[in-house]
């Protein structure tokens, strides 16, 4: 019985690193998505701190996010970050709007593996 | 590479810790539900290796999921074992009081050439020598031979001989098993004296062993460098 009670143990403990990361994941994409929001529809300069934010929450986040993501999501994340980087610096306003979008998508594609429905 | 390296690694280390956990009849003799079990576990446990999309937590969650649902399922079968005839097949008896059975023959279709087959292959000649063939839950056949067939026993022959046990292993490889030192009643001082008595040290056995009445058996190492 010594094994039954280990595995049951070791199923709690699984299942509870399950709802953790799930929270994690719920409250990473919560903020990434609250920071997305606050970029200007514009390529103005107050979009620098914001944008330069929104990079670093997910530097910050992206190794942890490996472990329990698939890397398809990771790349379309970290491809959609450099787009916006790219367009808002060639001043390109219509694609970087696009680019903005297609990261609310590819984050809002990731917050399914949290809690939240997309 | 370093990360196919390391899933390999991980992965390894979470089946060997399920196996472990599971017991010996995930190695050695499986019923269907076991089988299934491991055929899904080296699935799931092979899919991240190959695969650097898959993160590593995608084969440790179902593993440690399918690792307790058989657990649980085994469990839940010894407590109550009505539910086990859901789960588990019966044994067959393909041969009752040395009668063919062949309705169960067909039943579970196989034919007298596979059970005459098998029966041969456990030292049967003819069906006619056997008593009770029984075709076992984990796929093995029991095959019990007619009385006039089977081996006689010192019993019958009115013969008497020494309970001589198991071997217990003392010194394999030049270490010494304690765990069995002390299970059969004896101590380092003990051993060494034995080893003295016979010009040996413990460093030089191969393999050494003791039955339950005391017969020593003892293999020197080879120089096989």
């Amino acid at each position: 019985m010594k094994s039954f009670f280990f595995t049951l143990l070791l199923f709690g403990l699984m299942l509870s690193a399950i709802w953790l990361n799930a929270v994690y994941l719920d409250r990473l994409t919560a903020e990434m998505l609250i920071t997305l929001d606050s970029l200007p529809d514009g390529t103005t300069s107050a979009a620098i701190p914001r944008a330069e934010k929104l990079y670093l929450q997910w530097q910050k986040a992206r190794d942890r996010v490996a472990l329990s993501v698939c890397r398809t999501k990771i790349d379309r994340i970290d491809d959609a970050l450099a787009a916006l980087r790219v367009y808002f610096e060639q001043r390109k306003t219509a694609d970087y709007l696009a680019a903005r979008e297609a990261l609310r998508i590819c984050i809002l594609d990731l917050r399914e593996d949290g809690f939240s429905p997309k | 590479m370093l990360t196919v390296f390391l899933r390999t690694v991980v992965t390894y280390l979470v089946l060997m810790i399920a196996m472990r956990i599971m017991g010996k009849r995930q190695i050695g003799e499986l019923e269907v539900s076991e089988l299934i079990v491991t055929l899904m576990l080296s699935e799931l446990a092979t899919s991240p290796i190959s695969n650097a999309d898959i993160p590593v937590s995608h084969a440790i969650v179902p593993i440690i999921t399918v690792l307790t649902f058989e657990v649980v399922t085994s469990v839940i079968l010894i407590k109550i074992p009505r539910i086990k005839n859901f789960v588990s097949s019966k044994p067959s008896v393909l041969i009752d009081k040395g009668r063919l059975n062949q309705r169960e023959l067909s039943r579970i279709r196989m034919s007298v050439d596979e059970l005459v087959g098998e029966l041969r292959r456990q030292g049967s000649t003819s069906i006619e020598e056997i008593e009770y063939a029984i075709l076992e839950q984990n796929g093995k056949m029991t095959v019990v031979p007619k009385m006039q067939y089977r081996q006689p026993t010192l019993e019958q022959m009115k013969l008497s001989a020494k309970e001589t046990g198991i071997a217990h292993i003392l010194i394999a490889d030049g270490y010494i098993n304690r765990y069995n030192l002390r299970g059969t009643g004896h101590d380092d001082a003990w051993l060494e004296a034995e080893l003295k008595r016979r010009g040996h040290r413990s460093s030089e056995i191969y393999l050494m062993t003791v039955d339950d009445i005391g017969n020593i058996f003892l293999v020197p190492k080879e120089d096989i460098a």
